[in-house]
């Protein structure tokens, strides 16, 4: 067989992987043909929008604090200590990745919500209501985004060369010192990647949102439901905000572009 | 728990890793004098390093430093290594990526009576003690081999160590600069007021940096002493070969030893059982003919293999026994020896040394 035969790809398989291509491509490009662009700036500026933005942005924000706060926590015990159920604790902690977000809403609902498990005795005792409060969405978007912060700081911690943490035992530092100085900056690109991997899920969370939280304007109604919403009312506001979540997207997209998608 | 007559490192203990590897050490080493762990590769010695350093927990035995018992299972007593006051040079160094160098330095000096600036200020005077002031706002990324271990030295000594442990330093060296960086490391290492172990599977290295050497193999000592004492008398085929020597194995008895069916006169004796005989690659001669007056340890054999070494030259011989003859680089052309070439060799009685095998 000569080199160039050897190098030829099988004509089914471009064939196939074109049409993949045109399958991502085409709903951007139907988005673009639709956008009104004189009108944008306008259809950014109107109160639905912008009302969903803040809350997006806020609680976007707040569910990958939360995530860090106790998902690297979360991902140091799983990937450090051995205990029993360890596997099944990762299960458990990983479920919300494959799950369906609105089933996620429900349990969460069944559990948090006013007559629920933990949110009966949590509205006795504070008055305290989660579910279609602000407090809901960060609480839904944190379930379904805190998985995908820990999956990736478990891998880097367990990765990453432990010798390290014993040379900085030799010279003297603790746990806690060893753990900020060393730990924590060592694992910091994959941990980086998880928060803005876990903030783009919450941010485009729509289903536990909308099944926990519910659909209010200005309190729990965020761009992804904006954009649910206006589809009925005013289809124009709709691919104003596509828009600007795709705009998102893609910064997110290019501020990773070394590690997801680093071109061979 | 402290005994005050105690001075400098004692090691003696024993640790499991797994079923098939276990490690039993025991070392002393005075403050002031450099021990060198010599062994092959897996030998044990980056555990014995773990071990003392506090990273691996020791299940028999007892390691003291300075009169403070550090780790002794039966007494319940594990000192955390951040407590140790132990300075370790690692195998492949590892600096912090990323932090600088001078950052690097001064990690072990912080909370130890430095603030972060004084820490930074005592940093540079160590970087530059070891000639690398001008590397210190460098990445260790940036460095070569050489000056990654000065700052890998410089960090260990920095933290004010008790006791300076240094994993193979100068293995991942480059040839042409292993020498200078020996040297440098020699001044450095003596500069150091308390007991140094290094561990190093390059018998020169041991022999030139250390006063006193403990062999490692397979999870045991298999010899300690001088440099002198291992090159004269080495105990196994490991240490024969680290310091050059010829070792055999036979069975004495009325002055002969029997080794491997061909029997060689020894000085002694009184000597009698299994006994290891030694003697140096240069005690063996010679003779592209039957010596005159033929010496009792004579015999025929073929040379195997020849190895030069500038003027010198070792000749490899198998039958009947295994050797290493050593001579000039003249003789082999003046006798026009070759691989092949049958030749006589003899060996004195008197440079034979003989002791009881263990």
């Amino acid at each position: 067989m000569s080199s160039r035969a050897r190098q030829r790809s099988p004509l089914v398989l471009i064939i196939l992987g074109s049409i993949g291509v045109v399958f991502f491509v085409m709903p951007f490009i139907g988005l673009l043909g639709r956008t009104p662009w004189r009108d944008l700036a306008s259809l950014l500026g109107e109160e639905i929008v912008l009302d969903a933005l803040t809350l997006s942005v806020v609680t976007s924000l707040a569910a990958t604090l939360i995530s860090a706060l106790l998902g690297v926590p979360l991902a140091w015990l799983l990937a450090r200590v051995e205990f029993p159920g360890r596997t099944l604790v990762r299960g458990v902690v990983l479920t919300p990745l494959v799950l369906p977000p609105v089933v996620g809403g429900a349990a969460l609902l069944f559990a948090l919500g006013r007559r629920g498990l933990l949110g009966e005795p949590l509205f006795d005792a504070t008055g305290l209501v989660l579910p279609f409060s602000t407090w809901g969405v960060i609480l839904a978007t944190t379930f379904v985004a805190m998985p995908f912060l820990v999956i990736t700081v478990e891998g880097a911690l367990r990765n990453m060369d432990r010798r390290y943490e014993g040379a900085a035992a030799t010279l003297g530092a603790g746990r806690w010192k060893v753990f900020w100085r060393v730990t924590i900056p060592m694992i910091s690109p994959s941990l980086l990647s998880g928060l803005l991997l876990a903030w783009a899920r919450a941010f485009g969370e729509f289903g536990a949102t909308i099944t926990f939280a519910g659909n209010l304007q200005g309190r729990t109604q965020t761009l992804p439901l904006a954009v649910f919403v206006s589809l009925e009312s005013d289809r124009d506001v709709a691919i104003a905000i596509s828009l600007l979540m795709v705009a998102v997207s893609l910064l997110v997209l290019v501020a990773m572009r070394d590690r997801w998608w680093r071109p061979t | 728990m402290v005994a005050p007559d105690m001075t400098g490192l004692q090691a003696q203990f024993s640790l499991k890793r797994d079923a098939d590897y276990s490690l039993a050490l025991d070392l002393s080493i005075e403050p002031g004098q450099t021990l060198a762990l010599l062994g092959p590769n897996g030998a044990g010695k980056t555990t014995a390093i773990a071990a003392i350093a506090g990273l691996l927990a020791i299940d028999t035995g007892q390691i003291s430093l300075s009169g403070e018992i550090l780790d002794d299972p039966d007494r319940d007593i594990f000192v955390a290594p951040e407590m140790r006051h132990i300075g370790v040079v690692f195998q492949d160094y590892l600096l912090f990526p990323h932090m600088t160098v001078a950052a690097n330095v001064a990690f072990g000096m912080e909370g130890n009576g430095y603030d972060r600036a004084g820490a930074r200020q005592k940093a540079a005077s160590y970087l530059s003690a070891v000639g690398l002031d001008e590397m210190a706002r460098m990445k260790p990324a940036e460095l070569s081999g050489g000056q990654r271990q000065r700052v890998a030295l410089a960090r260990a000594l920095a933290a004010e160590p008790a006791l300076l442990l240094l994993d193979e330093p100068l293995s991942a060296i480059d040839v042409t600069t292993r020498a200078s960086l020996r040297r440098d490391l020699s001044d450095y290492l003596s500069q150091f007021p308390g007991p140094r172990l290094l561990v190093t599977h390059e018998p020169s290295e041991a022999f030139l940096l250390a006063d006193e050497i403990v062999i490692l193999e397979d999870g045991n000592v298999t010899q300690a002493g001088s440099a002198d004492d291992i090159r004269l008398a080495p105990k196994t085929d490991y240490a024969a070969d680290v310091a050059g020597s010829n070792l055999l194995r036979g069975f004495a008895r009325d002055g002969r030893v029997e080794v491997g069916g061909h029997v060689l006169v020894i000085p002694e004796a009184d000597v009698s059982g299994e006994v290891l005989v030694s003697f140096h690659p240069s005690a063996v001669a010679v003779h592209t003919s039957r010596p005159e007056g033929s010496p009792r340890n004579t015999w025929a054999t073929q040379i195997e293999r020849i190895e030069r070494h500038r003027e010198r030259a070792r000749l490899r011989l198998v039958t009947p026994l295994p050797l290493t003859a050593e001579v000039t680089t003249a003789a082999v052309e003046g006798l026009g020896l070759d691989v092949g070439s049958q030749v006589w060799v003899s060996v004195k009685a008197t440079e034979l040394r003989v002791e009881a095998a263990v």
